[in-house]
């Protein structure tokens, strides 16, 4: 009986380690590639936030959501041969059933995928995966997220791609609407 | 004159050297007499204006309320030869509890921003720069806002110049 509930306790505390995030698997597999570089951000620093005295409304609800946020994780290749494989292969080592996709963009010279999970009605995590002719880049945010804060949480961190989600939450504010009815 | 100042920056380093986290103190004590280990500590007024000529407006609004500064950098050399290593003194300041905010890895230069939380508005932070031959330890204590940390820290690595 003991060996069953061992087996079990393991079994849980594997799965719940790998289960941490979406891009652990690659973070496992590059991590100790010098071509990569990393960030990881802990959820201490976004609690740092809840402290902070905001000037309006609108900081106020950003500072709120970042302070919901349970980490980030981001790696990234710059000047990257295989840039396009990388993308590829994300899709390979990420386990897609769990994820919805939120938004794809082609660009001329680099695509990009945000995938969401969802559980309970709320959003857990986010994953943006961006691949060039030259960079890759993956990063996921996790915790409770609010997706009309997303952009703006971007702009605070200063990550790149996070402001394509800024269309997405404003379509009818656009000075063009160009594509506003089909 | 020689002597005001010289006073001055006496008292700064006293009170500097007493504010010091036990992690910052046993790590510079490890290293101390080693070959090109460098340490220096500055005071609140010093510390601010050093930072405010070194940084951008931004960082300036940022730096305002910080309390003093000290830095040590020690050669990787000087680990092999005391037989330590940069994960058992992280391992070090976990138990003077720090807590890591951010690590961000580029080009063989490992960075981790830690906090010690002392009171609400007046954290201690330790920076530890991590390079193929050289460790920079950069103890802070005060106010900082962490936008400003998130903005100009790990991230920035991300956004094109």
């Amino acid at each position: 009986m003991k060996k069953i509930i061992a087996a079990v306790v393991l079994m849980l505390v594997a799965t719940g380690g790998f289960a941490q995030d979406a891009i652990s698997k690659f973070f496992s597999k590059y991590q100790a590639d010098e071509t990569f570089s990393q960030v990881t951000v802990s959820s201490k620093m976004f609690g740092l936030f809840t402290n902070m005295d905001a000037d309006t409304p609108e900081d106020k609800e950003v500072l709120n959501a970042i302070s919901k946020l349970k980490g980030l994780r981001i790696l990234a290749k710059e000047d990257a041969r295989n840039a396009r494989e990388l993308y590829k292969e994300a899709f390979t080592l990420i386990p897609m059933k769990d994820y919805e996709e939120l938004l794809s963009v082609r660009d001329k010279d680099k695509d990009m995928k945000f995938l969401i999970k969802e559980s309970g009605g709320k959003i857990s995590e986010l994953i943006m995966i961006m691949g060039g002719t030259k960079d890759f880049m993956v990063m996921t945010l996790f915790g409770e997220i609010d997706l009309k804060q997303v952009s703006r949480i971007g702009k605070k961190m200063n990550v790149e791609g996070l402001e394509k989600l800024e269309k997405m939450n404003q379509p009818d504010k656009s000075d063009k609407q160009p594509e506003k009815k089909n | 004159m020689k002597t005001f100042i010289a006073s001055v920056i006496l008292t700064g380093l006293i009170s500097t050297s007493l504010a010091q986290s036990n992690s910052f103190t046993t790590f510079r004590e490890k290293f101390s007499g080693e070959d090109d280990v460098h340490h220096f500590s500055i005071n609140g007024f010093f510390a601010r204006t050093i930072l405010r000529l070194a940084t951008e407006d931004e960082m300036n609004e940022a730096v305002k309320e910080i309390k003093n500064i000290r830095l040590v950098t020690v050669p990787k050399a000087a680990f092999e030869k005391q037989k330590v290593t940069v994960e058992g003194f992280k391992r070090e300041l976990k138990k003077d509890a720090f807590e890591e905010l951010a690590f961000a890895k580029e080009h063989k230069e490992n960075i981790t921003l830690y906090i010690q939380s002392t009171l609400k508005h007046d954290n201690r932070y330790m920076v530890l720069i991590d390079e193929p031959y050289v460790v920079t330890l950069v103890e802070f204590r005060g106010k900082v806002d962490p936008d400003i940390l998130l903005k100009n820290g790990p991230l920035s690595f991300n956004k094109p110049q």
